[in-house]
């Protein structure tokens, strides 16, 4: 039997030695929890902070933004030049112009013609699809293939001398809408009215001449602020003329890869 | 008097070890004593006695203030007790005749906490009672604890007290009559 020394003994050592085991224990559960919950915080934070989340995927929506090279304002007028090819009223101004390609000799003539046919076109405001325009060429075919000429209005207008350059650059503007219903990744170059687009590797040509960046033409090229993987012909790259040939254009990149660009015609 | 509740709320709240050392020298005797009338052993008594010592001074539990610090130290010492009885499957009461060395211990315990030779005559004779009569003789004719007291302790109502008292007396009447106890008659 224990005396009360001894029991007061023996009851305070264990309860000392409790209390270093209940101490231990818990820097012990410290110890784990610690780096678990640090764990976490950075899980959290790197997860928050987007390293971890995956890329928004590229979806057909996305593709929608991609915009034409050119400026909004003229793609519009663009289309509306275009529009109005099929409308009754263009119509009478084809025949017009037709008069006055048929009057070739008298360039005079065919100037002012040219103008009161740009004038007509601009007053025009809504096409007609009632009359189709399968009809007009095919009573006057010859005057079709000029009459396109009109769709650059703006040179219609300032220089109706120079009809047989805006001849050429008929089927250019002609295609223009469908260039726009194509895909809008394919870089594409207008020059002196012919469509150039991407095409091929460079490595058959050299350049010749640079005519400009990207950005001075009248096409399809990637901007500043659009997407990176939308079109490889970026605003600021360079464009040069070939010397083996007129049919082709080299875009050289700002990273030294270049790639051609030849004349295409989008109607076909 | 407080019966040790003001040295118990010293260590509790100020961590002063001697209140708890005060504890248990007061009480010590007698939960041994009230123990071994539950598991009748002195020498289990005595640990769980140190048990329950223990356990005041890691849980440091809080008093309800239902009765008195004594009554409440007794019934965590009960529950002690019955924990024990409940998981030690090889439990067996061991008749303190049998065990010279058990019955020495408790002989000089005796004499240092009962002290008369009469009560000590009776507690010798509570050995053979059953458990529960051994509990609430010696609550109530040992301890000096109310009925109401002995019931708290017992978690029984003051009534079943009262009959469990009654049944007591008779069983350790008709013991003490086989021992030829001399004792006076009511």
């Amino acid at each position: 039997m224990k005396n009360h020394d001894e029991m007061t003994k023996a009851v305070f050592e264990r309860i000392h030695e409790y209390e270093a085991v209940k101490s231990a224990r818990r820097r012990r559960n410290i110890a784990v929890i610690c780096p678990v919950c640090a764990a976490a915080i950075v899980g959290v934070g790197l997860w928050h902070s987007g390293i971890l989340t995956p890329p928004p995927e590229i979806s057909e929506e996305n593709q929608s933004y991609i915009v034409p090279a050119t400026a909004n304002e003229e793609v519009t007028s663009l289309t509306a030049a275009v529009t109005t090819y099929s409308s009754k009223s263009t119509e009478t101004a084809v025949k017009k112009a037709a008069e006055t390609t048929a009057q070739t000799e008298k360039n005079d003539i065919i100037s002012t013609e040219t103008d009161e046919t740009s004038a007509e076109c601009d007053e025009i405001s809504e096409p007609e699809t009632e009359v189709p325009a399968a009809e007009a060429t095919a009573e006057e075919k010859p005057v079709i293939s000029t009459k396109v000429t009109t769709k650059p209005v703006t040179t219609a207008r300032t220089t109706a001398a120079k009809t047989e350059a805006v001849t050429t650059q008929t089927a250019a503007v002609t295609t223009m809408p469908e260039i726009e219903s194509l895909a809008h990744m394919i870089p594409v170059v207008e020059y002196n009215g012919v469509t150039y687009a991407f095409c091929r590797d460079s490595s058959p040509y050299t350049a010749k001449e640079c005519i400009g960046k990207a950005s001075d033409f009248q096409g399809q090229y990637r901007l500043p602020d659009q997407w990176e993987g939308f079109c490889e012909l970026y605003c600021d790259d360079l464009i040069y003329t070939a010397n083996e040939t007129n049919d082709i254009l080299l875009a050289v990149c700002s990273d030294g890869t270049s790639f051609a660009m030849i004349k295409f015609d989008f109607s076909e | 008097m407080d019966n040790g509740a003001s040295s118990y709320r010293r260590f509790r709240d100020n961590g002063d070890e001697s209140g708890l050392a005060e504890i248990i020298s007061d009480y010590n005797d007698g939960l041994i004593f009230y123990l071994t009338s539950i598991v009748g052993n002195i020498h289990t008594a005595e640990d769980l006695a140190e048990d329950t010592f223990v356990l005041l001074g890691t849980k440091k539990p809080r008093d309800k203030g239902k009765g008195s610090f004594r009554t409440w130290l007794y019934t965590i010492g009960r529950n002690i007790a019955i924990d024990y009885l409940r998981h030690s499957s090889k439990y067996t009461e061991t008749n303190l005749d049998d065990t010279p060395e058990l019955a020495s211990d408790e002989e000089s315990l005796e004499a240092a906490y009962i002290r008369e030779e009469r009560k000590i005559a009776v507690h010798r004779a509570m050995r053979n009672l059953k458990p529960e009569y051994r509990q609430v003789l010696w609550l109530t004719y040992f301890e000096e604890l109310s009925n109401k007291e002995t019931a708290i302790i017992m978690k029984k109502n003051v009534h079943n007290i009262e009959t469990l008292l009654s049944r007591a007396r008779k069983s350790l009447r008709s013991q003490l009559e086989m021992e030829d106890f001399d004792y006076e008659k009511p």
